[in-house]
């Protein structure tokens, strides 16, 4: 299956809820936390991660290409799915792009700016697909490790990429909303909080241009990306919920079957106090044909969804939401479930009754 | 400010029936806590006396007091010499401990997990993770304490319901006194300083209890709270914004009333949603905080020295000196003198009725006290393997320990193996410090925690 950055979804979800406030200070020695934060053992940790998660070598352009078709939307699977988008980068190095987009048309080369925005929007959802890949409270050393020396990775593939674009920036609209994706994706984790708000200023900005200039672009992703932000912001620093609210409908309508604008709309209703549209909303989502999303985002955004359901007190619709999701993972066993495990005393698992409590119902 | 230790004697009279055969037990200075209280019966005090105590203590039985004896300055110390995990933990209902001087434990100084109608009084707890830190309990009472130096929150009530926070002395810790996911519950005459954060009431995503609501903070004075935040960054305690007096993330019916609240640098209160940490959504947290009811204080100093990400962003919005900043889409908040408070973001709030006082509040706990469920085997694996093994073990990732995953592994079919391990661990991996035994939690509940590890725990 071919991909294209029209695509692209899932990425933002969490961005714009990025924390607006996170100190990471130095550490005392103390807590089994604050000892494995020793800048020693963290070097030795990532270094050993590092190797952990090299991908095979792969040589030349197809075997590189094919190797990234094949396994760019393995969401399910970080690991495979790493390799896959790093080879599609690697890809890249080989494929000329012409600056002058006349020059592109005359040259017969559309196609190879096509392929660097589609590797760009795979990296974009990679950084979704690890962002999720944080535990809920505490992560272990090894794991956290890991995650560190991916995002960084990625975000060494995706700057080399912006930077081969940049100079069409001006002209192609998908190349801004991929460079304003990336601004706000790149900074949802690992990120110094003064870095993640430049970051969402100069995404903001690219996002107001992209929608003046063509808002169907990548079926309103641009629409959801700032629709959340304006959501999230409070108004004395720049938010306005109702316009987040506009834009979120607008990207709704270019693309109706993205569970992902479905998640992000009905909670903006919620914030509202609009529930009846919320819950009109939910009601659609679960019309939404399962098999035009990704396997993993679906299970997820129903999950997701389901617990909206439950706080709007609609029992029946989550009973819905969890009956397509055990369909989904029944017959696509290798998706994640995402059954958070208890560290530091607490965890999602109910000592009473032994019931995960993210379950729905 | 005066004293309201008459409520602890509210507990001592739910205690029916053993308090007749009541006895106590002295711990002579240094011997084995844990010995005595495996003797004790419910109703017995363990009068511990005062030494060094390098051990952890483990209650599982009802109605238990257990109290350190003070000559001066001379306590009975529990020492976790920064390589044992937790002092004291109970699961006992009805459980009273009472002064020790707790010190350098790496996880939880003093821990209540799924006990009722407990007692934490007159202990002064130092350094660790959590200092004090109820979970799973209704109806509680934590009074007389002086807690210092918690990476985390130097009080942590987390997922409770009705428990008082009474005339403490919280400092230098990341957050001084905190409700996590807790139902009814007051904080009031405590003295709250030089923390990080000073008072934070919290919504947590990605936890059974969904809710946190009707808490009241009241005749405390919180000053002076700007340290730097030291937890480690991958914490979400490193995520609480430096330099505020009382934060609110994420409950509904707060009441802040009659408080000092002075000299903290970014701002007195914080009224914010949950999503504002940066942590991940839970769809089933209602992550707006409703209703915050900031009733009359007494303001002065705060947001002079401005820090953080939160500063910069009150900054952004080109204000200073803010005694409230409410950042969030809460509704049905209010201020009392709105004319007096600088404040900002609260546009849309109203000015507080005075009915809506929370001033002649006595107790958040039950009258008579809350029902004490007897817990199976399985229940008492779920919450002892939480309480004590989460510290340092994850499920897929090495922490302190290695992972839960690669011992399931190791010892399927062998719980018999695992249980002789834990009891007497021996140095296995060469880049892994010593698991520190863990015989004291009895044999019944090593059967349990070893048969929830193996067929149970998991995705
Ligand atoms: C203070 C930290 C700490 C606590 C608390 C702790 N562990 Fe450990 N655990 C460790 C460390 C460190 C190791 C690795 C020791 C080694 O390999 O030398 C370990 C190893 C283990 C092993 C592996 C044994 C093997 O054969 O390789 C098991 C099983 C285990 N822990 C179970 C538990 C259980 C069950 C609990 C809760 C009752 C628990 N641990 C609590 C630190 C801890």
């Amino acid at each position: 299956m071919s991909r294209s950055p029209r695509h692209l979804k899932g990425t933002l979800l969490s961005t714009a809820l990025t924390c607006l406030i996170s100190l990471p200070a130095f550490a005392q020695t103390g807590s089994v936390l604050s000892d494995l934060e020793n800048p020693e053992f963290l070097a030795k940790k990532r270094a050993e991660a590092a190797e952990f998660i090299k991908c095979d070598p792969i040589d030349g352009f197809d075997a590189r290409m094919a190797a990234y078709e094949a396994g760019a939307t393995a969401k399910w699977d970080r690991a495979s799915m790493g390799c896959a988008v790093q080879a599609g980068s690697q890809a890249l190095d080989e494929m000329s792009l012409p600056t002058n987009l006349i020059w592109a048309f005359v040259t017969f080369r559309v196609d190879n700016i096509e392929k660097h925005l589609e590797v760009l929007g795979a990296n974009l959802e990679y950084f979704d697909v690890l962002a999720n890949s944080y535990a809920d409270h505490y992560e272990g050393i090894e794991k956290s490790s890991e995650l560190y020396v991916r995002w960084q990775d990625t975000r060494a593939q995706s700057e080399a990429i912006l930077a081969k674009i940049d100079p069409i920036i001006p002209k192609v609209t998908e190349a801004r909303i991929l460079r304003a994706a990336y601004n706000l994706a790149s900074t949802v984790k690992e990120t110094p909080p003064e870095e993640a708000n430049a970051a969402m200023k100069s995404a903001i900005e690219d996002l107001e241009i992209a929608i003046a200039e063509k808002p169907e672009a990548l079926d309103g992703l641009s629409q959801l990306m700032l629709g959340q932000v304006l959501v999230a912001l409070p108004p004395f620093l720049g938010g306005d919920a109702l316009r987040g609210i506009e834009l979120l409908e607008q990207a709704n309508e270019l693309n109706p079957n993205d569970l992902t604008v479905h998640r992000a709309l009905v909670e903006a209703y919620m914030g509202e106090r609009e529930d009846e549209k919320a819950i009109a909303l939910l009601q659609a989502a679960l019309e939404v044909d399962p098999a035009l999303e990704n396997g993993q985002d679906y299970v997820d955004d129903t999950k997701h969804l389901g617990g909206l359901a439950l706080r709007l007190d609609q029992g029946d619709m989550a009973t819905q939401f969890n009956d397509k999701r055990n369909e989904r993972l029944a017959s696509n066993p290798e998706l994640l479930t995402r059954k958070a495990i208890a560290s530091f005393g607490h965890g999602e698992e109910n000592p009473f009754t032994g019931k995960d409590s993210s379950d729905l119902n | 400010m005066t004293t309201k230790l008459a409520l602890s004697s509210i507990l001592c009279t739910t205690i029916l029936g053993s308090a007749a055969y009541a006895a106590d037990i002295t711990v002579p200075s240094g011997d084995e806590i844990q010995k005595y209280v495996d003797q004790a019966q419910p109703g017995d005090t363990i009068l511990v006396e005062p030494g060094v105590y390098k051990q952890s203590v483990y209650i599982d039985k009802p109605n238990i007091t257990i109290r350190g004896l003070r000559d001066g300055d001379n306590w009975a110390v529990m020492d976790g010499e920064l390589i044992r995990n937790d002092g004291i933990i109970t699961s006992g209902h009805s459980s009273t401990i009472d002064g020790f001087f707790v010190k350098a434990y790496k996880g939880n100084g003093i821990m209540t997990q799924g006990a009722n109608n407990f007692t934490i009084s007159n202990n002064y707890v130092e350094g660790a993770f959590y200092g004090i830190f109820p979970q799973y309990g209704i109806n509680g009472l934590i009074t007389g304490n002086t807690v210092s130096g918690a990476e985390d929150a130097g009080v942590y009530v987390g997922m409770s319901d009705n428990v008082d926070v009474f005339e403490n002395i919280a400092f230098g810790n990341v957050m001084g006194l905190e409700f996590e996911n807790t139902r009814n519950g007051l904080m009031a005459n405590n003295h709250v300083y030089g923390n990080s954060a000073g008072i934070t009431l919290t919504l947590i995503p990605g936890l059974p209890v969904k809710d946190a609501n009707n808490l009241v903070i009241r005749d405390n004075l919180i000053e002076d709270n700007n340290i730097e935040n030291f937890a480690p960054a991958s914490s979400i305690a490193s995520q609480v914004p430096r330099g505020i007096g009382i934060g609110i993330v994420g409950p509904d019916k707060t009441t802040i009333e009659n408080n000092e609240i002075k000299n903290n640098g970014t701002a007195g209160i914080l009224v914010a949603d949950q999503t504002l940490f940066g942590m991940s959504t839970d769809p089933k947290n209602d992550p707006y905080s409703d209703e915050a009811i900031i009733m009359a204080n007494t303001f002065s100093g705060n947001g002079e020295d401005m820090t953080g990400i939160l500063g910069d962003l009150i900054k952004q919005a080109g204000a200073s000196g803010l005694d409230v900043v409410a950042l969030g889409k809460g509704r049905g908040s209010c201020l009392a003198n709105p004319d007096e408070v600088a404040s900002l973001g609260t546009d849309r709030w109203e000015t507080c009725d005075p009915s809506l006082s929370a001033a002649e509040m006595k107790t958040a706990m039950i009258p008579g006290g809350a029902e004490e469920p007897v817990y199976t085997a399985e229940q008492k694996g779920r919450l002892t393997y939480l309480a004590v093994c989460t510290g340092c073990h994850t499920y897929d990732s090495v922490l302190h320990g290695p992972s839960m995953q690669s011992i399931q592994a190791l010892y399927k079919d062998n719980a018999d193996g695992m249980i002789e391990y834990i009891s007497e661990p021996v140095r296995k991996r060469e880049d892994f410090p010593e698991m520190p035994p863990q015989a004291y939690l009895g044999e019944e509940n090593l059967n349990a925690i070893a048969d929830y590890i193996l067929n149970e725990l998991g995705g």
